[in-house]
């Protein structure tokens, strides 16, 4: 085959794709040969993982992880799906309601996790003012130092600042339902509660199924919001897994050790991503 | 009858979501106003009495503030174009060319455009300090082509898609080579694609925290966001100074949504983001 | 002297064959129309002939220059396209000046070829206007505009009219031909629609499968076709098909596969025991009220009035024939009726699928 044979379209792509290769590929196969060797160098079988995987913190870790995945995406849909259905009502200021539902998505990451930090203030905090007005409480609650509080108040800054996404995901999908299906079951006699039931619900199934998919891997990556906000405390009460990544690295120098943790959690990721792929590929054949 | 009670039924979760979409970012605005001794205040006080501008001045002149801003600027726009010139080539030869491995290599770029920052920061750092890279703005500006390189070439191979094969063919009958018909032909009918790819760019750079942690360390090299958490690192924060520096590091961004609303709602829909 | 001659032309998509080994000439200032079915090889030929398609086998000249190897933009081509293909982003003149200025030419020169073709087609008016602004028979011009611009020696065009409605199509059709009697120059025009076919082609090529099934000018192949697909494919209503076999031992009679005796006074010179095909054409029937020794039975079954003529669709020899006549008709479905065949325009075909036309 001479270079002339060679398909144009193969020198179009082929400088992003080296490119690509040595920022993803590279590394990755670097990730890999770190975490069988020692600092030195020196091959060290599955020592790292043994030891990453049996650190007393590792099972704390894990829960915290699912706990805060789980916990974004279910909220994250479920405010998503209701704003989503409600915007596709009609009512006076809609497409201003529909910008201004925008702006969790819009605000820069560490811009939410910090104005968040500032209303979770256990003293200052507006959130407890509030909450303590009404009578939800009767006394300040240190959300972000207690123990028992600290992921519940993450997952809400978190299910926050991705609503928005799958509102307007929603929103689009729902636009794509012709309105005579709304008709019909409307002259079929059916409530409000029916529509959304037999109607909406089924119609979003796809869409719902690839956003689940693509907010789990964006949970699953969320340095950002916990680890401006509490850095994973209290007492690593909110230490999720790709943090524990950076901290091994970063704060106690041990690569081998994260880089060992980068395998596993790079694997599990690639479950997911399959998963979403595949998803992804049966709707682009639709 | 019925759409009167209808309005009444959604009036009011209507209102909530507005509150609760809008609360906090207002919350930010008005406390970036407010004085030192009406921040810490118990009941606190709904607004500044009088607004003061000090945590801005705070911010602006006595903090590092400015040149993380410049910093991120420069980081920003740099990966933005950069990403941009290696895409507009790669998107074209997969929208315009069927090849052995194009899907294979359309996958890996979608790998590439999820795949989470923190399984590649290790081996990542190890390079560019081999490459004596960190704490530059060309390390950074590389790094960040993982953010923003897949994210274009995804974005823009669809919008080459949508441009009829039968211009192009004209094109060539007219005697415009290949890159004639891409610059002449497919480029300029590509602008919309251009304009919102440039944007999702430059907005996720602006907002990466976690390659800036690690790969710019030093004071000189911060981007906005590793400035922004670090004010609260610090056991006494001050918050006025944090919500004013959030509101200057916002503003950027609000600008462009403003402006250019439709399109990012646009490319919110393709799905094509990294949160 | 720009003749466009096919030798034993292949296209092959991996182990897929499009066009099998055709041959074929395309005279000096020739139009000729290629037709067939969706799916049949004719845009594909039609772009292996601009260059747009590489060739697989065999060889293609253009003026008698072997050019499979040359770019389109040496060939001396330009090409009409089925959406027009107008650069959305020019001007109606930037549109129709791309080639030249591509080629480096003159603005003078570019100016004065513009302005020309713009006058020949009456685009003037429109020269500032951007595609959008136009109509669809407007931009079809400009189309024909951007492609006289540049003088070549052949004109391609790829189903030009199917995106405009009837009316226009008709009008479109009138100056695509006249432009070529002004211009004299070899053009090749591909369409699914045996309509523009019949009048627009000096010769007519029609194909099916990858396949050239006949090639003539247009009243030849409606006279005489080839195979029952070009029979069937020329001509609307269709040509009228009935099974059966001649009735022995002289051949003065045509059995239906149902038994219906259609009488033959010239009996054909053709094998008695072999399935054959019957064709005639729905204006060669003519309705009679009652039994003729000359006629076969048939019931009406749809009256279609178009003005100047009425279509009858009558059930009979087992099968559907149509009949077409010019005077207004007063039948009835289910009305009983009788069809008497022209005898000099009765033909046979094989039995077979695409079976040959038979000599008699």
């Amino acid at each position: 085959m001479t270079l002339r044979n060679i398909n144009p379209g193969i020198w179009f792509i082929l400088p992003t794709m080296l490119l690509l290769a040595a920022l993803i590929v590279y590394p990755m196969v670097s990730t890999a040969q770190l975490s069988v060797t020692d600092a030195n160098g020196a091959f060290a079988g599955m020592r790292n993982f043994n030891i990453a995987i049996s650190a007393p913190s590792t099972r704390l870790i894990l829960f915290n992880t699912a706990y805060y995945v789980i916990g974004s995406v279910v909220f994250q849909l479920l405010l998503g799906i209701l704003a989503g259905i409600l915007l596709n009502q009609t009512f006076a200021g809609r497409s201003l309601v529909r910008s201004l539902m925008l702006i969790p998505w819009v605000v820069p990451g560490i811009v939410a996790a910090m104005t968040w930090a500032w209303m979770f203030h256990t003293d200052y905090g507006i959130i407890n003012y509030m909450l303590m007005q009404v009578g939800i409480i009767a006394e300040p609650i240190g959300w972000l130092t207690n123990p028992n509080t600290v992921m519940p108040a993450l997952i809400a800054v978190n299910a926050w600042k991705m609503f928005p996404f799958v509102a307007v995901m929603v929103l689009a999908g729902l636009q794509s339902v012709p309105e005579e299906l709304y008709e019909a079951v409307r002259v079929d006699g059916a409530s409000f509660w029916h529509e959304i039931w037999h109607i909406m619900l089924p119609q979003l199934r796809p869409v719902l199924v690839s956003i689940t998919l693509l907010l789990t891997i964006w949970a699953l990556d969320g340095i950002t919001i916990i680890y401006s906000i509490t850095g994973g405390g209290p007492a690593n009460r909110s230490m999720i897994f790709p943090i524990q990544i950076y901290v091994q690295a970063f704060e106690y120098f041990e690569f081998n050790r994260a880089a060992a943790l980068s395998v596993v959690y790079f694997l599990f990721i690639c479950v997911i991503i399959v998963l979403y792929m595949r998803v992804f590929a049966a709707q682009e054949k639709d | 009858m019925r759409d009167r009670r209808r309005t009444a039924l959604i009036a009011l979760p209507v209102l909530i979501l507005v509150v609760l979409a809008v609360f906090p970012f207002l919350w930010m605005a008005v406390s970036a106003f407010k004085p030192l001794s009406q921040l810490y205040t118990i009941p606190p006080r709904w607004l500044p009495s009088p607004p003061t501008l000090d945590n801005f001045r705070n911010v602006l002149f006595e903090s590092n503030i400015p040149r993380y801003f410049v910093n991120s600027l420069i980081i920003s726009v740099g990966s933005t174009f950069l990403a941009l010139v290696f895409a507009i080539f790669a998107a074209y030869g997969f929208a315009r060319f069927d090849f052995r491995g194009r899907s294979a290599a359309l996958a890996f770029v979608l790998i590439g455009q999820l795949l989470p920052t923190a399984t590649v920061i290790v081996p990542l750092y190890i390079v560019l300090n081999y490459l004596g890279l960190i704490n530059t703005y060309l390390g950074l500006i590389l790094v960040y082509l993982i953010l923003t390189l897949p994210l274009s070439v995804w974005m823009l191979t669809g919008y080459f898609r949508s441009i009829p094969k039968e211009l192009e063919d004209a094109a060539i009958i007219d005697g415009a080579s290949q890159l004639g018909v891409l610059f002449r032909i497919s480029l300029p009918l590509v602008t919309p694609g251009i304009i919102a790819v440039t944007l999702y760019s430059f907005v996720a750079t602006w907002n990466e925290f976690v390659f800036a942690l690690s790969f710019a360390t030093e004071k000189e090299m911060k981007t906005l966001p590793i400035g922004l958490a670090e004010f609260s690192t610090e056991f006494d924060t001050d918050w006025g100074a944090v919500m004013a520096a959030s509101f200057v590091m916002t503003l950027p961004i609000a600008l462009i949504f403003l402006v250019m609303q439709r399109m990012f709602v646009g490319g919110l829909m393709s799905g094509a983001t990294k949160g | 002297m720009a003749q466009v001659a096919l030798n034993k032309l292949v296209k092959r998509y991996g182990s897929y064959r499009a066009l099998h080994e055709l041959d074929m000439t395309v005279e000096d200032g020739e139009f000729v129309v290629l037709v067939g079915p969706s799916g049949c090889g004719k845009s594909t030929l039609l772009r292996m002939i601009a260059g747009l398609e590489e060739i697989s086998g065999g060889t293609i000249s253009i003026g008698g220059r072997v050019v499979n190897k040359v770019r389109p933009k040496e060939r001396d081509i330009a090409m009409v396209f089925q959406s027009y293909a107008l650069y959305p982003h020019m001007t109606v003149r930037k549109n129709m000046s791309f080639a030249l200025r591509l080629a480096g030419k003159p603005q003078s020169e570019i100016d004065t070829a513009v302005e020309h073709a713009a006058a020949i087609l009456g685009l003037e008016p429109l020269l500032d206007r951007k595609p959008k602004q136009l109509s669809g028979g407007q931009r079809q011009r400009v189309a024909m505009g951007r492609a006289i611009v540049r003088n070549p020696q052949v004109f391609l065009f790829d189903e030009p009219l199917s995106n405009l409605d009837a009316k226009l199509r008709v009008q479109m059709r009138a100056e695509i031909k006249e432009l070529h009697q002004r211009l004299g120059a070899t053009t090749v025009y591909v369409t699914h629609d045996q309509i523009e076919a019949m009048t627009m082609a000096d010769k007519i090529v029609v194909m099916r499968d990858g396949h050239i099934e006949q090639v003539g000018h247009p009243l030849d192949l409606y006279d005489r076709p080839a195979n029952r697909f070009v029979a069937g494919f020329i001509g609307s209503p269709a040509m009228n098909f009935v099974a059966g076999q001649l009735d022995r031992p002289e051949g003065q009679a045509f059995i239906a596969s149902d038994g219906t005796r259609i009488p033959l006074p010239l009996p054909p010179d053709l094998p008695k025991d072999v399935d054959v095909v019957l064709a005639i054409r729905p204006e060669e029937l003519t309705i009679v009220r009652q039994n003729s020794a000359m006629a076969f039975p048939a019931t009406v079954s749809v009256v279609e009035a178009t003005g100047p003529e009425t279509v009858v669709i009558a059930s009979a020899c087992g099968t559907r024939l149509s009949v077409v006549v010019k005077e207004r008709s007063r039948l009835r479905p289910g009305e009983m009726i009788w069809l008497h065949p022209q005898q000099d325009k009765v033909q046979f075909f094989e039995a077979t699928e695409n079976g040959r036309r038979l000599s008699v």
